[in-house]
């Protein structure tokens, strides 16, 4: 299959875009400008060293655990946005950590076809969501009321491990202690890059709580694949080029279509577009 | 299609609103200006 360059460009220039403070090298101090006020479309650690902007995740769980209200019309809205706009584009175009297992896939190594098996652990990714994003920083509270914090990036998150913990081990004297939940962390993030080897994309199929927020736009997103069926000769060409398993019958329409543009590529008779509205 | 045009007009409103009279931008920012030792596992 051939290799779609221009997408992995544009990952690379949004990673970097949402990653630009370098000045943190001489500071040792993470950005605190304005643009903190506004999140990445990503999964994006904003304890990242480089990060300039905050990370969906972490606001939603933020504001379940800091305010009375409990869940956050911001990011609900600020998502919304985006998903009514593009669906799991981000996914496909903007995420860094999608970046991240897109580059780790292409380590040689023995992949296991997992072409449609395992599908019904795709509701994984809500469980999280549901769970650990929203009801666990909400409710979880210690004994003084207080909120024991964002249980996603304290517990899952190999985003956070990977951009802020484990570059902020390699640069900075003055860390708290390691405790069996940086091992506990590092552990998901091994487990999660060994099965980035073996699969496309496991974290964005199994676990991404972004994800599953996205996801549900996707059917209803104003940007979306397009396809003419009466140019489509069945070939499924699209099938197999598709990181994310989804069927012919179901592009455009498909909860985990990252709209990654691969099977428009493939398509030999141009059945297959990107459209808008 | 219009439905989806309307939807996202509302997001976007929701959008304005909640930034101006919300006030969790500024929770949002004082907890990623910060870094946070729990949510990468070493605190």
């Amino acid at each position: 299959m051939k290799h779609n360059h221009f997408r992995t460009f544009v990952q690379f220039i949004f990673t970097l875009i949402f990653n630009s403070y370098f000045y943190f090298v001489n500071t040792f101090m993470l950005y605190s400008g304005s643009l903190k006020k506004v999140c990445c479309p990503g999964l994006n650690c904003y304890s990242c060293p480089l990060a300039v902007t905050s990370c969906p995740i972490g606001a939603i769980q933020a504001v379940a655990g800091g305010m009375p209200h409990k869940f956050s019309l911001y990011m609900f809205s600020f998502l919304g946005v985006i998903g009514m706009s593009t669906g799991r584009a981000v996914c496909g175009w903007l995420c860094p950590f999608g970046l991240f297992q897109d580059l780790i896939h292409k380590i040689p190594f023995w992949k296991y076809d997992i072409k449609y098996k395992f599908r019904i652990m795709k509701y994984t990714k809500y469980m999280v969501l549901i769970i650990f994003v929203f009801l666990m920083p909400a409710f979880l509270v210690d004994d003084g009321g207080y909120s024991k914090g964002p249980s996603f990036c304290k517990y899952i998150c190999p985003a956070g491990t990977v951009e802020a913990g484990l570059p902020l081990l390699a640069i900075e004297k003055s860390l708290p202690e390691i405790g069996m939940l940086f091992y506990f962390k590092l552990s998901i993030l091994i487990l999660i890059i060994i099965m980035t080897l073996m699969m496309k994309r496991p974290f964005c199929r199994y676990l991404c709580p972004l994800g599953a927020i996205y996801s549900l736009f996707n059917r209803f997103s104003i940007y979306n694949i397009k396809r003419d069926t009466d140019k489509c000769i069945n070939c499924l060409k699209c099938e197999k080029v598709c990181p994310m398993d989804v069927k012919l019958v179901n592009i455009g329409k498909d909860t985990e279509c990252i709209r990654c543009s691969d099977c428009v590529k493939a398509c030999p008779v141009s059945a297959l577009r990107n459209g808008i509205l | 299609m219009k439905y989806k045009i309307f939807f996202l007009i509302l997001f976007i409103i929701g959008l304005i609103l909640s930034v101006i009279y919300s006030g969790e931008v500024d929770v949002i920012y004082n907890k990623a200006v910060m870094i946070c030792y729990e949510c990468i596992g070493l605190g």
